[in-house]
């Protein structure tokens, strides 16, 4: 029940943000990509279906407000946290590299579908220049931004589930 | 707790399939009947357009707070550089008032049509922008309760900023001129044959914050720096309202069309509000 309420909390507070403050922090034009970091966190710190509903819920608000069909931002968003949901396996706490690769790699990902899907069918071709000054800079950016975000949401999800099961099995094995 | 968490496992993976399968089936189905999903779509925007609202007053409230702080010094020299301004610019206002009411009794001869200064307008803010890097779309705070519909007219500071795309009860969602999938039908001021190109968005100019404009003819008789206004020929677009003055024009490879730079006159970066023209350009096709 927290974990949904949390979620909840986060994508509303995620989206108004990402719609309103971050496009005046630009840098370059970039804005980072809040919204991603919440759904590829939702999908690690708790797992495939958590990552899944998050990024489905996001993607449709996107859809709903900016997109002109609805479902393919759900379908990117949702894609995105469900893959992030598979380093649920190993996840733990205190690591802080593991997290920045997660963002990174679907930062990457997200810029990638977003160019094939809206881009290269429209037969705009020069990938370099949009990688080059599009998808590396707000990679960077968002890497930057969730370094601090990760650990706001560490402590919203309170993550004691993982420490009982832990004690349990340790409690088993004595 | 976690028994009753076992008992209601399913396997992530056949969720996922499901939702996969539910996004293509609205994907398509919105593409097909996108009026049938209208009123969903309204609904996510009636509940986060005040939300965005609110927070964007804030961000200005702020940001006229950090403007206080100015020094006085400062503002006394900016005062008396104003005071000038003013005085220079009511003389000039002067003789251009007189030199429109005769042109308006020239227009009443000729019987013209209105230009974009006589449409009527409604003022709108922009409570939000688009959260993606790829476009340029904006949310403005008046829906089709103030009368606002999809394909008016937007315009700033004497400039086309867009087209609305989208209109819902309290917002409207206005496409700027510099997206990437915008296409806007554009002719030379003062021209006196029909000379058409269109001026398109393009991302690749992100740095330089100008526009593409191609087709237009290759015997067309136009320098840098003319003034491109939209045409006639527009389905969406009312004719005569300013796009921005053209640059680096070149002709193109089929030496049958030309091709240039266009640079816009609203500064994009710095709008925050914009007047909507509640006149809808008559369908001809």
């Amino acid at each position: 029940m927290r974990k949904f309420f949390v979620t909840f909390f986060l994508v509303i507070v995620a989206y108004v943000l990402q719609t309103t403050a971050l496009p005046s922090i630009t840098i370059a034009d970039i804005a980072p990509n809040l919204l991603l970091i919440i759904s590829a966190y939702a999908g690690y710190i708790n797992g495939r279906t958590v990552g899944l509903f998050t990024g489905f819920s996001i993607g449709l608000l996107l859809d709903c407000q900016f997109g002109s069909i609805l479902g393919l931002y759900a379908l990117i968003y949702m894609l995105i946290a469900y893959l992030c949901g598979f380093f649920h396996k190993i996840y733990f706490r205190e690591d802080s590299t593991l997290p920045i690769i997660i963002i990174g790699v679907s930062d990457f990902l997200y810029g990638l579908l977003e160019y094939i899907f809206n881009f290269a069918f429209r037969n705009k071709l020069e990938f370099g220049f949009y990688l080059k000054r599009i998808i590396l800079p707000e990679m960077i950016y968002t890497i930057i931004f969730s370094i601090i975000l990760y650990r706001i949401m560490l402590y919203l999800y309170k993550h004691e589930i993982n420490i009982l099961k832990h004690k349990k099995e340790v409690d088993d094995f004595v | 707790m976690r028994n009753r968490q076992k008992r209601f496992f399913i396997n992530p993976k056949y969720i996922f399939i499901v939702f996969i399968i539910l996004c293509c089936v609205l994907m398509i189905a919105s593409a097909r009947y996108s009026d049938n999903f209208m009123s969903a779509r309204d609904a996510v925007g009636n509940v986060f357009s005040p939300m965005q609202a609110g927070l964007n007053s804030i961000g200005r409230t702020a940001k006229k707070c950090a403007s206080m702080f100015k020094s006085k010094a400062s503002l006394i020299k900016e005062n008396e550089k104003l005071k000038d301004e003013v005085s220079d610019l009511n003389g000039k206002n002067r003789s251009l008032q007189q030199s429109l009411d005769d042109m308006n009794e020239i227009k009443k001869l000729y019987d013209l049509g209105m230009t974009y200064s006589d449409y009527p307008t409604v003022g709108a803010k922009i409570i939000s922008k688009t959260p993606s890097n790829w476009y340029s779309s904006f949310t403005i705070n008046k829906g089709t309760n103030d009368g606002l519909e999809v394909n008016m007219n937007v315009i700033a500071d004497g400039g086309l900023v867009g087209i609305i795309v989208e209109a819902g009860h309290n917002y409207s969602v206005v496409r700027a001129i510099i997206d990437d999938e915008s296409n806007v039908t554009g002719t030379f001021n003062g021209s006196t044959d029909s000379i058409d190109c269109n001026v398109s968005g393009d991302l690749t100019l992100i740095e330089t914050g100008l526009l593409n404009v191609n087709g237009i003819p290759g015997e067309a008789d136009i320098t840098d720096r003319d003034l491109v206004v939209t045409s006639y020929n527009s389905p969406k677009f009312l004719p005569g309202i300013p796009i921005g003055y053209i640059s680096d024009i070149e002709m193109d490879p089929n030496n049958l069309t030309k091709s240039g730079k266009l640079t816009p006159i609203v500064d994009f970066s710095k709008i925050n509000s914009v007047l909507v023209i509640t006149h809808l350009s008559e369908q001809l096709y």
